[in-house]
């Protein structure tokens, strides 16, 4: 294809009408996601499959890259990008298209929120264990391709662990279905996971089928206040226990002073539920730490103001390594974000006791966006604690100072994939380490 | 015969870890599957990931392939040398390297025996939950690599969602690492790919998996069933419940008649369609009460009878039974073939009928053994090799159940993987674009596409001669009978391991 000058955005827009029938329009890139260049952008919406085909040949006839994106929550993650010729939407597809309680599957298209899709599931008594800290217009698809992982990981695995099967729309015009909608499979290999967490960069992903598990009968999290070193301890029997958490947080907010909550979730019958809180308070007791409990809908309640929270600030940085090392780095977490944050309240930390992955969040303070390394607190005592540090969402101004490295035999073999599903690069340009 | 590439790799390991001479290398001729051989040009013992690079990428570069090996108890044949390959045996390779009971985690070298890493960990009451009923002799690397399942893993999930890290020796030699012990690593899923890669894009050298705590309580159940379908809704209605039970596993009359020879004896009537064994776990406070609402479902479905095991003696006889099912088909039949195809759940009953009719069609019993919770399916065909025609007959059975599985919604294997056996039935389930965006994966990882060649993805153009062959057959099938030799190779009992015949058989077989 020519590599001249590429069309105007409105120019785009027009055409795309004339050849596909789509609604299109240019607009500036920073209406997709608030902090992306001002520069136009062609924004089109797929209601179907088969729109998401006919945009994605008119790219490949005229050489032009895309974007496909849900709700645009998630742009404020990887390296900055550049500005796409067409901004893809996927969130007018948000059909559940296939759903057998008995089986425990359901399948959606990728524009779908969990909360859309949370409504179809509670009326056969059926849920998808999967909490992330996004915003809650955030699509299925988004997470999917993010690879964005919940506190309930600690019991139910991630979106690796629940997604079985995908349909793929790829670059060259082929559709693929990976895996099988059935929740036990190893024909081939598993293609599914090539697409979990690959930011829109390998194929544009049309159909989500995951596992379901069943809503559970009673809620009840028993929240524990201490010391980040008391609850440490108390963490550590809990996991040295029989119990079963279905979730395990220490958490950290303004309100906490110099205490930490740690927040133990169980998805349990009530009986059991009853059991595992006295077990926890016996613990407690013996380590002189005061306990609440809370049921039903106020537990409910509890994770999503914790994962709202998260989900706000501007920055949310993923440390994760040995649930032991992670809860200690906490109270130096707490005072490195501080030191970053505007205003500094705005600081919250959850870190997973039994998945070892902590997320820091907050609103940063511009003093920061020019230094160098604007997180360089955090990555220093990431660094010391050997702790993975991961910048999930941040301004562009400081992601850019703050790519992860890979090793180069690993980056070779991404890069080789790369080339061999998008070789002209047209999706998700440069939303990729490793300038992928 | 000793050439300078074997001279290369004795440099790398050592006479003594390096075979090479065919009595020596015979036993390595096929894995649990046995309908193909093929005699490896050496079989080397690597001890460190640093030999195995080596090994590698030496022969990359000299474009001589090869392949790895666990415990060779695959039933796919996976590990089978069908090009004449170097094989890269990774048994040496079995130490437990380090456990992190605190944090729940442990990594060991891919030579190491599932149920060796339990045992190992159990005096802290922990366990490695995927447990295929081959865990007493199966390798934790051979498990990476056919991402195994096993009975528990309705409600613990199969090796992929166990395995969270691992070095990997990519074909040419180069060594990474994927995946993270704790949260997930930047970049493609490379660790997810490489899990269930059947030995074709890379060979594990140490792999990090989770531990997880023993349940404090768990409650075992047999109930007998006079009519399939009776069994069948009853498990639909436990999980429709909002029950997870630890297990379902499901056997037919057929399948209970041979176990009961065994010298596992439960002593199930003979008169009854189907027995469930059903687990449930967690905490002490309410498995109770969970086994009363299972067994209050199994009452509702019209159950015979239904009893809880009231000592680890019993619930242990239970498993015993069930577990060695396969085996106990040699004492109803000389030969048999073992299945592994999987559908949903919801449609048991509709499959096993459609099974049923299979059988009756080509005049073989089938016994049907299996994961019920998961709709994984073990429908063992019966036959007698000494019977002109019955191998054959076996084998297009067996082809036809698999694709009442795939028409059903389901796939052709749950746990056994592709392997050489069901390669063809790859184009029941993939299109042929599928199919091709597989195998430009395995460009990716193997350029040269010559590390375990020929296994899991069919190569171009194969697919089309499958289904071509395939119709050829069906129009035709007396034309099997001119293949005697291979057809009954096909369909030889795959749980005896033959001892190694010399032979070499080309990949495609
Ligand atoms: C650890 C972590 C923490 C986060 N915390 C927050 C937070 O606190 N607040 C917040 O606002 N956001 C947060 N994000 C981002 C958040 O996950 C996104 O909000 C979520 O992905 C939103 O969904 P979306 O529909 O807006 O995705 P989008 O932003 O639209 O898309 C996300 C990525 O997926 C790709 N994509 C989307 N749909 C498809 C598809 N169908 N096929 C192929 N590729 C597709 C896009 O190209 C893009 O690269 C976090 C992300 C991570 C990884
Ligand atoms: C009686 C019996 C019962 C069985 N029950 C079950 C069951 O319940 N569930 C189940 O899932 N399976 C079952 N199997 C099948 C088999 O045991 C599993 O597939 C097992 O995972 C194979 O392990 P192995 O060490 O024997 O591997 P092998 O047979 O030696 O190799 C299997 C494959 O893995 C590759 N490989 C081996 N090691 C590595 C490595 N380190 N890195 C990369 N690739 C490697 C080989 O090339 C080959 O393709 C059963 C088998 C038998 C004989």
């Amino acid at each position: 294809m020519p590599l001249q000058s590429k069309p105007l955005p409105a120019e785009t827009a027009d055409a795309l009408y004339q050849a596909t029938g789509l609604r299109a329009r240019a607009v500036p890139m920073c209406t997709v996601h608030p902090g992306e260049s001002s520069k136009d952008t062609c924004a089109v919406e797929a209601e179907s499959e088969a729109d998401v085909i006919a945009v994605l040949a008119y790219a490949r006839e005229r050489g032009l890259t895309v974007l496909p994106y849900g709700s645009g929550r998630h742009l404020a993650y990887g390296p900055p990008a550049e500005v796409p010729d067409i901004a893809l939407t996927l969130r007018p597809m948000n059909r559940v298209t296939s759903f057998s309680p008995g089986d425990l599957v359901v399948s959606a298209e990728p524009g779908i929120t969990l909360a859309e899709l949370a409504a179809v599931l509670s009326e056969k008594g059926l849920m998808l264990p999967y909490d992330p800290p996004a915003p809650a217009d955030a699509t299925l698809g988004g997470l999917l391709s993010a690879g964005l992982s919940g506190p309930r990981r600690a019991l139910y695995g991630s979106l690796r662990d629940l997604a079985i099967s995908l349909r793929v729309a790829l670059a060259d015009g082929r559709v693929i279905r990976t895996g099988a909608k059935v929740v036990k499979n190893v024909a081939g290999y598993d293609m599914t996971k090539l697409f979990i967490g690959a930011c829109g960069t390998l194929g544009v992903v049309t159909e989500i089928t995951l596992k379901l598990r069943p809503l559970p009968m009673h809620r009840e999290t028993v929240l524990v206040r201490g010391s980040a070193a008391s609850l440490a301890e108390l963490r550590s029997r809990i996991a040295q226990s029989t119990l079963v958490p279905s979730r395990l947080e220490m958490v950290w907010g303004a309100d906490s002073g110099t205490d930490f909550v740690l927040a133990v979730d169980c998805d349990e019958p009530k009986r059991s539920a009853k059991a595992q809180t006295d077990a926890i308070r016996a613990m407690s007791r013996d380590l002189g730490l005061a306990m609440d409990v809370v049921e039903g809908e106020d537990a409910d309640a509890w994770w999503v103001d914790l994962a709202q929270r998260l989900a706000e600030r501007r920055v949310c940085i993923r440390l994760q390594g040995p649930p032991t090392s992670l809860l200690a780095a906490m109270p130096r977490a707490v005072e490195a974000a501080s030191a970053l944050a505007e205003p500094a309240e705005s600081v919250t930390i959850s870190a997973g006791g039994l998945t070892g992955v902590a997320r820091v969040a907050f609103h940063p303070a511009r003093a920061i966006f020019d230094r160098p390394a604007p997180l360089g607190a955090l990555a220093d005592l990431a660094a010391g604690a050997s702790l993975d540090m991961v910048v999930e969402r941040a301004p562009a101004e400081v992601r850019a100072k703050h790519q992860p490295t890979l090793a180069p035999a690993a980056l070779a073999l991404m890069q080789r994939l790369k080339q061999t599903f998008d070789p002209d690069h047209r999706l998700s340009p440069g939303r990729f380490w490793g300038g992928m | 015969m000793r050439d300078v590439h074997i001279d290369r790799l004795v440099e790398i390991v050592g006479e003594r870890r390096c075979l090479w001479r065919p009595h020596q290398v015979k036993a390595y001729a096929c894995d649990g599957y046995t309908a193909e051989e093929g005699l490896p040009r050496a079989v080397v013992f690597p001890e460190t990931t640093e030999e195995v690079s080596r090994i590698c990428r030496y022969l990359y570069e000299n474009d001589i392939p090869y392949l790895p090996r666990g415990a060779g108890t695959g039933l796919s044949g996976g590990a089978t040398p069908t090009g004449g390959e170097v094989v890269i045996s990774l048994a040496r390779m079995n130490k437990l390297l380090a456990v992190d009971f605190d944090n729940l985690r442990a990594v060991v070298q891919p030579g190491l025996v599932n149920l060796t890493l339990t045992r190992r960990v159990s005096h802290a009451d922990c366990y490695y939950a995927p447990d295929p009923s081959s865990q007493s002799v199966c390798t934790i690397g051979g498990n990476f690599a056919e991402n195994a399942g096993g009975s528990h893993c309705l409600k613990y999930g199969v090796t992929t969602n166990h395995v969270v890290a691992a070095k990997v020796v990519l074909p040419d030699g180069d060594v990474i690492d994927v995946g993270a012990p704790f949260g997930d690593a930047p970049g493609y899923d490379l660790l997810g790919l490489l899990v269930g890669s059947e030995g074709t894009l890379g060979i594990a050298t140490e792999i990090t998996v989770r531990i997880l705590k023993k349940p404090q309580a768990l409650r075992t159940a047999l109930a007998y069933f006079d009519r399939v379908a009776d069994a069948s809704d009853t498990v639909t209605d436990i999980i429709g419940a909002g029950i997870i039970p630890a297990a379902i596993e499901m056997m037919d009359q057929l399948a209970m008649q041979a176990v009961d020879k065994s010298n596992y004896h439960v002593g199930y009537p003979t008169d009854i369609e189907a027995v469930l064994l059903i687990e449930v776990d967690g905490l002490a406070a309410g498995v109770d009460e969970l086994m009363a609402r299972v067994v209050e479902i199994c009452r509702r479905h019209r159950v015979r009878e239904v009893r809880v095991a009231q000592s680890d003696a019993e619930r242990a006889l239970w498993w015993s039974s069930r577990k060695m099912a396969f085996g106990a088909m040699g004492r109803i039949s000389p030969d048999y073939i073992v299945q592994d195809g999987v559908i949903p759940r919801t449609r048991l009953t509709e499959v096993l009928q459609k099974i049923d009719e299979v059988s009756r069609r080509y005049g073989l019993k089938i016994a049907n053994v299996f994961h019920a919770g998961d709709g994984n399916l073990h429908p063992l065909i019966l036959y007698d090799s000494r019977v002109p025609g019955e191998a054959e007959r076996a084998v297009r059975a067996g082809s036809e159940v698999l694709r009442a599985c795939v028409d059903a919604g389901g796939s052709i294997t749950g746990e056994h993987g592709v392997g050489i056996e069901k390669i063809g039935e790859m184009a029941y389930m993939f299109s042929e674009d599928e199919i091709h965006a597989q195998r430009a994966v395995k460009s990716c990882f193997d350029p040269k596409g010559i590390v375990n060649a020929g296994k899991l993805i069919p190569l171009p153009g194969r697919c089309v001669e499958v289904k071509r062959a395939r119709e050829i057959i069906e129009e035709n099938w007396q034309i099997l009978n001119s293949f005697p030799d291979q057809a009954a190779v096909q369909a030889r009992g795959a749980f005896v391991q033959q001892p190694g015949r010399e032979a070499s058989t080309s990949a495609q077989g």
